[in-house]
């Protein structure tokens, strides 16, 4: 989405609105990570994958306040595809 | 011999282009949000490995459907007439209240996927959507006349031939896509759930229930068996590769990235990511009517159910003062479901269980027909033949295993997020 | 079977009923037959409406039935309609009078009071 974002082939309504869903979700999810009670050894992960699902959320957000700025959503973009990599090893490392 | 001033080449024309008008109505309104949802989680879940269970579906509606029609246009009767007639009180009225309930969650499903689209396209507050929503579709329905009302959603649904477009423009592994198309199985739950879903998202019986009723709506007679043949065969086929194209690009666009796509605005994302900002737009267009068309037929689907079991008059055909309660029935039904819905449920979430609980109830209408079908006694000539039959009884035997497997496997996947 | 005989469970129970001017006007929901012992018996009429479905359910079932779909009382939940009054039996049981004639379809005429007030009705 944010691919399509900066090179202008999506149309703004959609990207608010669906950004607002999958921002919400990654919001969510950290919510939950946060609540549950975690063994000592698995903290420094969760709190991890916490940061990393806020950070997600929050890029989705910018995007959304100004879905015209395509270099916004270029770094952004960027942004979200390390937080990607990082989750998925993150997903693996567990 | 052709009517006056008309020659017989000018009537083989016109019978052409009504068979393929209705084949075309029949593609746009082959997919539902039934579909959306679940194959675009099977494509992006599972890759092409479920891309089996789409055909195993569509034949299986095929020949519902061709049956129902054929029994409609020979006989006269509806599926819910055959249903109370053939199985009795007992049976058909544990059969209405099931269609009607699932009915009534289909029809929210499809009504809470119309907003959301609207949405998507106009970033205006959902509960204003849902109201526009169910305000619109009443006034077509009460205005706009049968043939009409399946045009209209079934034309312009088939903008989602863009995902078609979409599949190839992707350059899938073509021999992985056919590979996928032949049965193959996993030992985990979540497949078998998928195998379900993917089945039952092509088998509803809604659609069954429209297309029985509709033959009665549009005045079939004996000539036009080959009409519903073709309507069922070439255009349920032909909404299969809808099924088929939708499979394939969330394969190509989520599998690779681990997406579960549990919105509907992530299906459309798909089509972007083939043809950018047009692509999404004839993406969200389609799935307006088709999900809007959809919710037509559930609504009267649902007042066809309840009047055919009571025997009350009924039709669109009809004046609304001339089949009174039937015309109660289909807006009762719509006003249920914008309750439904105004409560903030989730249509996707609606949407996996109307389709479990449609697969549970399918064999209670589908028996019932292939018994009439078969039947000398109703159908004259135009009973079964050898090859109705064997697929009739092959399909009974399917239709009982997945609906058997249905509820235990939406239980132990957590509906398909497990 | 003989040709004059049929199978009323098979072709008659739970038919469609249409009235004269071939509207739908309710479905055969029971029969009713006449003769005592030793006799044999006669259908003498059709049973239509909700309030005989408590009849046909099983035995535990029948209280709440007649609680949702009525007890039976004729006019109002079940009417009777003389087996003279059929005209013939096809795919419809064809009735030979006007469906308001016999009290069919009663249900219609008030939901129509309602419907008549919508445009274009």
């Amino acid at each position: 989405m944010a691919d399509d974002l900066a090179r202008g082939r999506t149309k703004t309504t959609y990207f608010r609105v669906h950004g607002a869903e999958l921002s919400a979700q990654a919001q969510h999810e950290a919510q939950k990570l946060n609540d549950d009670p975690v063994a000592p050894e698995l903290k420094p992960p969760i709190q991890a994958a916490i940061t990393l699902a806020s950070d997600i959320g929050g890029a989705i957000d910018e995007m959304r306040v100004s879905p015209q700025d395509r270099q916004q959503a270029r770094e952004d973009q960027a942004k979200l595809h390390q937080w990607a990599v990082k989750a998925r090893a993150l997903a693996e490392s567990l | 011999m052709g009517r006056k001033g008309q020659s017989v080449g000018g009537i083989a024309v016109k019978k052409f282009f009504q068979i393929a008008l209705g084949i075309i109505a029949a593609i746009g309104g082959f997919v539902d949000i039934g579909e959306l949802v679940f194959n675009t989680q099977a494509g992006a879940d599972f890759r092409y490995t479920l891309l089996w269970a789409v055909p195993v579906g569509v034949i299986g509606i095929v020949v519902f459907a061709e049956m129902t029609g054929r029994i409609a246009t020979v006989s006269g009767r509806p599926i819910f007439d055959v249903v109370r007639m053939r199985m009795g009180l007992n049976v058909a009225l544990v059969t209405l209240v099931a269609s009607l309930l699932i009915n009534l969650i289909t029809l929210a499903a499809e009504v809470g996927g119309a907003a959301i689209v609207l949405q998507l396209l106009f970033d205006l507050n959902v509960s204003t959507l849902i109201l526009l929503t169910v305000v619109a579709l009443i006034l077509i329905v009460y205005f706009v006349p049968f043939g009409g009302i399946e045009r209209i959603f079934g034309y312009l649904g088939c903008a989602l031939l863009v995902y078609v477009a979409a599949a190839i423009h992707l350059k899938p592994n073509w021999h992985q896509v056919a590979s996928g198309l032949l049965p193959s199985w996993h030992s985990s739950a979540l497949y078998a759930y998928f195998v379900v879903g993917v089945i039952g998202a092509a088998l509803v019986p809604y659609e069954v229930y429209f297309y029985s009723s509709g033959a009665i709506e549009d005045r079939w007679k004996i000539s036009d068996l080959n009409l519903n043949r073709a309507n069922a065969i070439l255009g349920f086929t032909l909404g299969g590769i809808l099924s088929i194209a939708l499979i394939v690009v969330a394969a190509e666009v989520f599998f690779g990235p681990q997406v579960h796509p549990g919105y509907l605005g992530t299906t459309a994302l798909g089509a972007q990511r083939a043809y950018g900002e047009a692509g999404l737009l004839l993406a969200l267009l389609g799935m307006l009517f088709a999900v809007g068309g959809a919710a037509v037929e559930c609504a009267f689907s649902g007042a066809y159910t309840l009047a055919q079991f009571a025997g009350w008059e009924w039709g669109k055909y009809r004046r609304p003062r001339d089949a009174p309660r039937f015309t109660l029935a289909w807006l009762i039904f719509f006003a249920l479901a914008f309750v439904v819905v105004e409560t903030g449920v989730d249509p996707v979430l609606l949407t996996e269980y109307a389709v479990i609980l449609s697969v549970v109830a399918l064999p209670l209408t589908y028996l019932p027909a292939l018994l009439i079908a078969r039947d000398k006694t109703f159908m004259g000539d135009h009973a079964n033949g050898i090859l109705a039959n064997v697929l009739g009884w092959l399909y009974f035997v399917i239709i009982l295993v997945v609906s058997v497997a249905a509820i235990p496997l939406l239980l132990v996947t957590d509906g398909g997020s497990v | 079977m003989t040709p004059d005989s049929m199978d009323l469970v098979y072709r008659i129970l739970d038919e469609q009923l249409v009235d004269v001017d071939g509207r739908r006007c309710g479905r055969v929901d029971d029969l009713e037959f006449d003769g005592g012992p030793g006799e044999q018996p006669r259908l003498c009429a059709i049973l239509s409406g909700s309030g005989v479905w408590h009849r046909r359910m099983p035995q535990a079932l029948r209280t709440v039935g007649a609680r949702i779909f009525g007890t039976g009382v004729f006019g109002e939940d079940v009417i009777r309609v003389p087996w003279e009054q059929v005209d013939d039996i096809t795919s419809v049981i064809r009735l030979k009078a006007k469906a308001s004639e016999l009290g069919l379809a009663q249900g219609d005429e008030e939901a129509a009071t309602f419907v008549r007030k919508l445009p274009k009705s």
